[in-house]
């Protein structure tokens, strides 16, 4: 599958997923977006530098002496869903849900398509 | 009417026939803390064989008692074993009056336990003599004072309901108003690493947020994994006037975002 259609396949997979995006973080750039919706630039430059902060920043080192491979984020507006491909890897997806979605199911299935895709993509 | 018919009107009588059970548990309360305090000093009030009280107040939160003479003898396990305060030798140890400090400890235990949104069960069965309960017991008039003194106060903050929403004994929190620890609970290890690494990332995490520029949120919780300790997750909540670090295996990260989304960001 190419990563546009594992984007594509997590979006379909839960309604409750509004936002997919495959982003660099070391450059923090979105590769790929997929939403129900257009997204405005801003919103996504937005996720890859709340990525960077979570994953390489301060939150990160809330994790004693390890990289977290998964951060979520809630506040009054929306859950997000961080994932990071492996520890040494800059490839990040960063999704955007509604509260109520099954979120042990979703980030397990996030991971996997993101494992998938770094493995296809031999990065 | 005959002596027997007296009996089995007695029997009848006696018999709850209100009684409802799910799962082959008798439900004895629905979920008020006091209730559950209650509810399960009545069924030990009630008990005069020797006895195995299994009280259950939601996924993986159980207490198990040896009962008889309407007195508590001791106490066969507990989960999660966090409830437990750290150097506390409670399980399988025989009570008396005489023991205060163990008293305390199990009141200690039962605010904690107590301190749930879920309905109680209870299932009775015949003790199996694993343990030696040898002593008098505790009466339960002694218990219901001491339990009503280590009753949990209701929080006052909407940080506060949402860490307790998400069960005590199922996380270790510190919570945190100006500058100042208000509040903790959990495992000692994790309290001392939520106090000694995870707080002093606050005031980075905070000025980070700020640069980001995202919409002017008042409530955020940040949660990261960390597996290099078990499937654990750390997280930062706050909100306008609080802060708390929180600390929880991963298993419970459904728990806590429905506690989160339904004390903080739904308000």
């Amino acid at each position: 599958m190419s990563i546009a259609d594992e984007l594509d396949a997590l979006l379909s997979a839960y309604d409750a997923c509004k936002v997919v995006i495959f982003a660099d973080i070391s450059s923090k750039m979105t590769l790929l977006c997929r939403s129900a919706e257009p997204m405005p630039q801003e919103t996504l430059d937005s996720l890859c530098h709340e990525a960077a902060l979570l994953f390489e920043g301060a939150a990160s080192k809330l994790s004693a002496g390890s990289t977290p491979s998964k951060a979520i984020v809630s506040d009054d507006n929306n859950l997000k869903v961080f994932i990071l491909a492996e520890p040494e890897t800059p490839d990040v997806l960063c999704c955007i849900c509604d509260p109520g979605i099954h979120i042990s199911a979703f980030a397990k299935d996030a991971q996997f398509r993101l494992s998938r895709i770094t493995a296809e993509t031999g990065i | 009417m005959n002596d027997r018919q007296n009996l089995e009107k007695k029997l009848s009588r006696l018999a709850d026939v209100d009684d409802v059970y799910e799962n082959g548990r008798r439900i004895i309360s629905g979920g008020e803390n006091i209730d559950i305090l209650s509810a399960v000093l009545q069924e030990i009030d009630e008990t005069v064989l020797h006895r195995k009280l299994t009280f259950f107040a939601g996924p993986n939160q159980e207490i198990s008692l040896s009962v008889k003479g309407r007195r508590l003898l001791g106490v066969n396990h507990i989960i999660p074993v966090t409830l437990i305060p750290a150097g506390s030798d409670l399980l399988g140890r025989s009570l008396s009056e005489d023991d205060a400090e163990l008293i305390e400890v199990l009141a200690k235990v039962m605010a904690g336990f107590a301190y749930i949104s879920q309905k109680l069960t209870v299932d009775v069965t015949e003790t199996d003599g694993t343990h030696d309960y040898s002593s008098m017991g505790v009466a339960v008039k002694t218990l219901a004072a001491s339990w009503s003194a280590h009753k949990i106060p209701e929080p006052t903050s909407a940080l506060g309901r949402f860490l307790h929403a998400c069960g005590i004994g199922q996380l270790s929190f510190i919570l945190i108003a100006d500058d100042t620890i208000i509040e903790d609970a959990g495992a000692a290890d994790h309290i001392v690493q939520l106090k000694d690494h995870a707080s002093p990332q606050i005031n980075a995490i905070e000025t980070a947020y700020h640069e980001l520029d995202l919409k002017n949120t008042q409530n955020r919780l940040i949660i990261v994994d960390q597996k290099n300790d078990g499937d654990m997750s750390i997280g930062y909540a706050r909100t306008k006037d609080q802060h708390a670090l929180i600390m929880f295996d991963d298993e419970k990260l459904g728990t806590v975002l429905s506690a989160w989304h339904k004390n903080i960001s739904s308000n």
